[in-house]
């Protein structure tokens, strides 16, 4: 149940209207994550959530964007997965996070589903998020009391849980464009080919300097870790060596050390953990430019 | 080119058009005057006492107009297609956490909902099984008393002597295979809408019901009231499968005591969470094999033992569990058989009905087995197959002699082998021993299958011709569209039988106060079985009309055809009327231009004791093959291409059969790799198609439609059935194909990314999360 | 400037096949209540009620969404697209007749919701591969039909819109 609905037409209503509303308000975009919130408790007839208002931003002019200036990728929060995987932009300068985009859920989802709900609703497993860690990417909060810029690694507090307050709006996601000498991918393992959650993903951004040495990597897995995270020490081993099959393996074993030491032994690890490492690896040489498959 | 004008031919289905409008009436879609919504109260734990039921607060709710409970219902509480044992309301016991407590009828059903929340019960939680190993062990708790160690049905088969036979064998081995709950997952959840009648205690029930002479007697019983008091009008199903039978029934029941309850209409529409937790699923199988061969590869013996997890009450298990005694031991010639299959009863959602009925298990254990064997005697699988294949006048375990019909099943294999590169590939794929990457493989599995319900019960079915005065035709029929395509089959059998053309016929909804009761839409007896009424009723007018064509074209009565449209004399077809002015003409005589046709099944039979008998009157043969990719780091399987090869006798419609292939292959590679409905200690976690996966049009693989044609002596035009054999056999040919490419002998379904790559799943079926091998 | 009001229940406008209507609506009604229950647009169905099988699919504003996924005060101003809206005209779209010739329904519960997401899939790409006509239509679950026949018949039908334009 709802207690009602208000459509602001300015960020400015919307951040008035949440800050009187705290405890009880939602903010709804592409809805795809509160509509089903919201049917949960009345699917099978048992008890009500607490009744919520709807705090609807479409009506919002302005958020919806993929700006590229200055080196900078600006992404509006209520950017559609559909619009970012089509954007001319990203595809050109970080085509793993269009690839990451256009694997969410299916057609109709990614048509109404924005980048920001996917950042804010905070899913261990949502695609966009480890092509944007990898990005070391930037968020914008805005509220009465003005905007914050906070790194999306500092955003999370857990599963489904961040630093977000109740009267506060995500504004838009920032990187820096990756060097156009960088290469990048994102593979995604799900138990089918569509309308799939990822069981594991990972995203990695590399750079190779002339020498044909790593002088850049980064490295995030999805669905192995309670938030977004990048492997330090998956990214070191790579670092400074000319590609080649041992560092690339070393690297991958990393990121099942930490999956292991962030999120522990659980039923899942005996799966997760060599699969991890496989993707890893299969990701890496991808970004390499070579394609195992 | 095909000898007949309208049967054989690929014509576009009958109720295509209203279905691409989006006219065509599904039972959500039906409103009614002063109709009232009906939502029900599921029980909260899988076996528990009720110890208190206060409904007060709820009756209090402003719109809500009554609350239903055990206590308002006139006649049987309790409802099942073999056994009464499962209630419409539970009033003392819950015995799965799909059980209905209570339900309340409202004017809205947001109301309804609100309502729900305010109805206060008691429970006393109790013991509880979840596994049929347990249940069926000494000193296990007895979960219904009338049937003593939790066993719903035992069916021995006994031929020859096994002891001998694996004596005589060169090579014995054993081996168990699993299989797990899945769900129909029809996209059109259940739904009903029961309209109480002018007059007294009748009523009219609208519904997505699969088998509308089975919920008329349901819901008869549960009103106390005779059969013509209730009338079942069947709206178009949005898929079935054969899971919209028992459970409608309760729907259609509880909508029916609420209408007579409130004297208004009522509609109950389960949410997709509620028709997972609810609905009755496909069973789960324990399969004990053993199997004896000599060595030149002649099989000796085999001795099998199965439990087949029934979950909470009888339903079709008895029925189910038959047809897997029929043919457990594959369509293969094995001289010394013993057979034993048991349902089983635990706390676990209900199994009953699902397209395959107790096939899709047994053969994915059989057709996994004769691969395994064939490797251990060296042989190639196929080579192996073939030399215990049946053949024209081989003899089945249940010692029936199959020279009634032609005997395929070495087409069929040949055939679908040769489509998918069989031979080679399997000898190529099979060196490539790299456990790296991503692996290629084949596979393939064949089965024979009963035509129809065989010994296991009444086997008759009816359809009405009525031919207007302007040469239209009405035709009912006892069995009902599906979703299958049955109304386009029958239609074209009419229309072929009378001459007529097919677009004169109009085919209507099924409604119990128009047509004998013809038994149940199931096993794939449609095209045989209500074909063969239709062929029949629509004969009989043909006869009146050919009567007055004779008259009118001053011919002999058997020189005249009557085919599209057109009665004309053979020898000189310019002497001809039209199909409209014989119809016309035969009216003006004051002529009957209607019929019931009726076909009864052929004699079969059955030795409960012995399991020896003739099962079926006779039996389709068919073969899937595959050819997959295995990623050996991620465990994951891609079915790349299946070649699946049918005896259907006669396709009545090669383009719904052809769509009968791909949609079986398709529910066929889900058993095999994705679908799984998890029960954790008996509560339903696999809630809705988020997490119970179906294949999407980006998981199909290539899909090779073999139709192979042996008239059969007793289907109409020779026609047999479709339906259900596609469906049965891909699961153990990807197993056989994932064998091939990586070496991992996978036997449990599905073949999930866990259980591929690590051999076991750490999904849990049942019980606790974990892994299933603890 | 106006300030904009927080509500329980609102009239919204918007356009349904090309009609203007005006609906009221309350905070928790659906996109595809509004077409099935006030519009009786019952063409529209629903099979899970959280966007996961598509048969709700309808357009707004051109795109495929699933209708039980939209809350209704989104909806206003907007244009929205359902099978009904195929064949107003009087005669069937060739998307229909091709679903029709290539025997691509079985219960047809999908059906609706699969011909809005072809729609919008041949608007922006009037030649698309089997593998794009795949991945179109792959927000909706077919129980019954394997797809084959139906992406053989998204297929056939644009060809005939292009030779028909």
């Amino acid at each position: 149940m709802t207690l009602g609905f208000i459509r602001p037409e300015t960020v400015y209503e919307a951040m008035e209207f949440l800050s009187e509303h705290k405890d009880n308000s939602r903010i709804v975009a592409g809805a795809t994550d509160v509509m089903v919130q919201m049917r949960s408790a009345k699917s099978t007839g048992h008890a009500e959530e607490k009744p919520l208002w709807m705090v609807d931003i479409t009506n919002i002019p302005g958020l919806s964007y993929v700006n590229f200036e200055n080196g900078i990728v600006r992404i509006g929060a209520m950017t559609t997965h559909r619009d970012i995987a089509r954007s001319a932009v990203i595809r050109d300068v970080v085509p793993f996070l269009a690839d990451a985009c256009r694997s969410v859920g299916s057609p109709q989802i990614r048509t109404r589903g924005t980048i920001g709900g996917n950042i804010v609703n905070a899913s261990p497993a949502a695609d966009s998020l480890p092509p944007l860690t990898a990005l070391s990417a930037r968020l914008r909060l805005i509220s009465r009391k003005g905007p914050r810029d906070v790194a999306l690694e500092e955003f999370f507090k857990g599963p489904y849980r961040t630093i977000i307050e109740p009267d506060e709006i995500l504004e838009e996601v920032y990187f820096e464009a990756p060097e156009s000498s960088s290469g990048c991918a994102f593979l995604k393992l799900g138990r089918r080919e569509s309308l799939a959650i990822a069981r594991l993903s990972v995203a990695v951004l590399l750079d190779v300097d002339e020498s044909g040495k790593i002088s850049k990597a980064a490295i995030a897995p999805g669905a192995c870790l309670p938030m977004p995270a990048r492997i330090t020490s998956a990214e070191e081993a790579l670092i400074g060596e000319i590609p080649n099959e041992e560092a690339v393996h070393s690297a991958s074993l990393e990121v099942g050390e930490e999956m292991v030491r962030v999120s522990g032994v659980r039923w899942s690890t005996e799966y997760k953990k060599p699969v991890v490492c496989a993707l890893t690896k299969r990701a890496i040489w991808k970004a390499l430019g070579v394609d195992e498959d | 080119m095909s000898s007949f004008t309208v049967v054989n031919h690929p014509i576009s289905r009958i109720d295509a058009i209203e279905k691409v409008t989006g006219r065509a009436e599904f039972t959500d879609d039906l409103a009614f005057d002063g109709m009232l919504h009906g939502r029900v109260l599921r029980a909260k734990y899988p076996h528990a006492k009720i110890l208190e039921l206060d409904t007060r607060k709820a009756e209090e709710l402003p719109g809500v107009v009554a609350v239903i409970t055990y206590a308002d219902i006139p006649g049987a509480q309790a409802i099942g297609p073999v056994r009464p044992d499962m209630p419409v309301f539970v009033s003392t016991r819950t015995m799965y956490l799909g059980d209905a407590v209570a339900m309340v009828v409202a004017e809205t059903p947001e109301i309804a909902n609100r309502a729900l929340a305010l109805i206060r019960v008691e429970y006393e939680e109790l013991p509880t099984i979840f596994d049929v190993e347990e249940a069926v062990s000494e000193g296990a708790l007895q979960l219904h008393k009338d049937y003593p160690g939790n066993i719903v049905n035992h069916y021995p088969l006994r031929k020859g002597n096994v002891e001998e036979g694996f004596k005589e064998s060169d090579i014995v081995l054993e081996r168990t295979y699993t299989t797990q709950l899945i769900e129909h997952a029809y996209i059109e959840p259940e739904a009903a809408v029961a309209v109480p009648g002018a007059a007294d205690g009748t009523v009219t029930v609208y519904g997505s019901i699969q088998n509308p002479f089975t919920a008329r007697r349901h819901v008869a019983q549960v009103l106390g009231v005779s059969l013509n008091r209730v009338r079942i009008i069947q709206c178009a199903m949005g898929g079935s499968f054969g899971g919209k039978d028992d459970v409608v029934s309760a729907i259609c029941a509880r909508a029916a005591v609420a209408a007579l309850k409130t004297g208004r209409p009522v509609k109950i529409v389960n949410t997709r969470e509620e028709s997972i937790i609810e609905s009755y699923k496909r069973h789960p199988y324990v399969m004990k094999y053993k199997v004896g061969a000599t060595r030149c590869g002649k099989l000796r013996a085999m001795e099998i033992h199965i439990l087949a997890d029934a979950g909470s009450y009888v339903s079709m298990t008895p029925f189910v569990t038959w047809r897997s005694v029929v043919q457990a031991t594959g369509p293969y010639e094995v001289p010394n058989v013993k057979t034993d299959v048991y349902g089983v009863f635990t706390n676990n959602t209900y199994t009953g009905a699902m397209r395959g009925f107790g096939s899709p298990q047994i053969i994915f254990a059989q057709e996994s087995l004769m691969d395994e064997l064939a490797e251990e005697l060296g042989m190639d699988p196929l080579e192996f197959r073939l030399a215990n294949a049946f053949k024209q006048g081989s003899v089945t375990a249940s010692g029936q002699i199959l020279d009634e019909h032609t005997v395929s099943l070495v087409q069929v294999i040949e055939k679908a082998t040769e489509a998918i590169g069989y031979s080679e590939k399997r000898k190529a794929y099979a060196e490539n021993k790299a456990q790296k990457g991503k692996v290629r493989g084949v596979g393939f599995a064949a089965s024979y299958r009963g035509v129809s319900l065989g010994a296991e019960g009444v086997d008759a079915a009816g359809a009405l011709v009525s031919v207007q005065p302007d040469g239209s035709v009405y035709l009912h029929s006892g069995l009902a569209e599906n979703g299958q395509g049955l109304k386009t089959i029958f239609s074209q059998i009419a229309a072929e039988e009378l001459g007529c053309r097919f677009e004169d016929i109009v085919f209507m909804d099924t409604d119990t106060s128009v047509i004998p009761d013809s038994g149940a839409t199931v096993a794939s007896r449609s095209t045989t079985m209500g074909g063969s009424a239709v062929r029949d009723a629509a004969k009989k007018v043909r006869e009146v009309l050919l009567g007055v064509a004779a008259e009118l074209l001053n011919a002999p009565y058997e020189e005249i055809t009557a085919a599209g449209g057109k009665m004309y004399v053979n020898e000189d077809p310019a002497r001809c009327m039209e199909f409209k002015d014989v119809a016309k003409a035969a009216y003006g005589k004051g002529q009957l231009m209607a019929a019931i046709g009726w076909y009864q099944a052929p004699r079969v039979s059955w030795d409960e004791k012995t399991g020896q008998g003739k099962a079926y009157f006779t039996y389709v043969y068919g073969c899937q093959a595959a050819e997959v990719e295995v990623d050996c780091d991620t465990g994951q399987v891609k079915v790349l291409k299946v070649a699946a090869a049918h005896d259907v006798g006669r396709a009545i419609n090669p383009a719904t059969v052809e769509g009968q292939i791909y949609g079986g292959v398709t529910m066929g590679m889900g058993y095999g790799i994705l679908e799984e409905v998890e029960l954790q200690d008996g509560v339903t976690k696999t809630r809705n198609f988020d997490e119970y996966l179906i294949p999407t049009s980006m998981d199909v693989p290539e899909i090779v439609p073999i139709i192979v044609e042996n008239p059969d002596s007793y289907g109409p035009y020779g026609a047999k059935t479709i339906g259900e054999p596609t469906c049965e056999l891909l699961a153990p040919a990807i197993a056989n194909a994932v064998y091939n490419a990586c070496g991992k002998r996978i036997r449990r379904l599905p073949l999930d990314l866990e259980r591929v790559l690590l051999g076991y799943s750490l999904r849990a079926a049942r019980g606790k999360r974990g892994s299933d091998e603890a | 400037m106006k300030k904009v009001k927080a509500e329980q229940k609102k009239l919204i406008s918007f356009t349904v096949n090309g009609d203007d209507v005006k609906v009221e609506i309350s905070a928790d009604t659906r996109l595809i209540d509004v077409l099935r229950n006030k519009l009786n647009l019952t063409g529209t169905k629903e099979g899970c009620g959280i966007g996961e099988c598509g048969a709700c699919t309808v357009l707004m504003d051109g795109k495929p969404v699933n209708s039980c996924l939209v809350p209704a005060f989104q909806v206003e101003g907007s244009v929205i697209e359902t099978v009904e809206g195929l064949d107003k005209s009087g005669e069937l779209h060739p998307l229909q007749e091709a679903f029709v010739e290539h025997t691509a329904i079985q219960c047809g519960y999908c059906t609706p919701g699969m011909l809005m997401s072809a729609l919008a899939l041949l608007r922006e790409n009037p030649k698309p591969t089997r593998e794009e006509i795949a991945r179109a239509i792959s927000g909706n679950l077919c129980r019954c039909t394997g797809y084959h026949q139906i992406i053989a018949a998204i297929e056939d039908a644009s060809a005939k819109i292009r030779l028909s334009e």
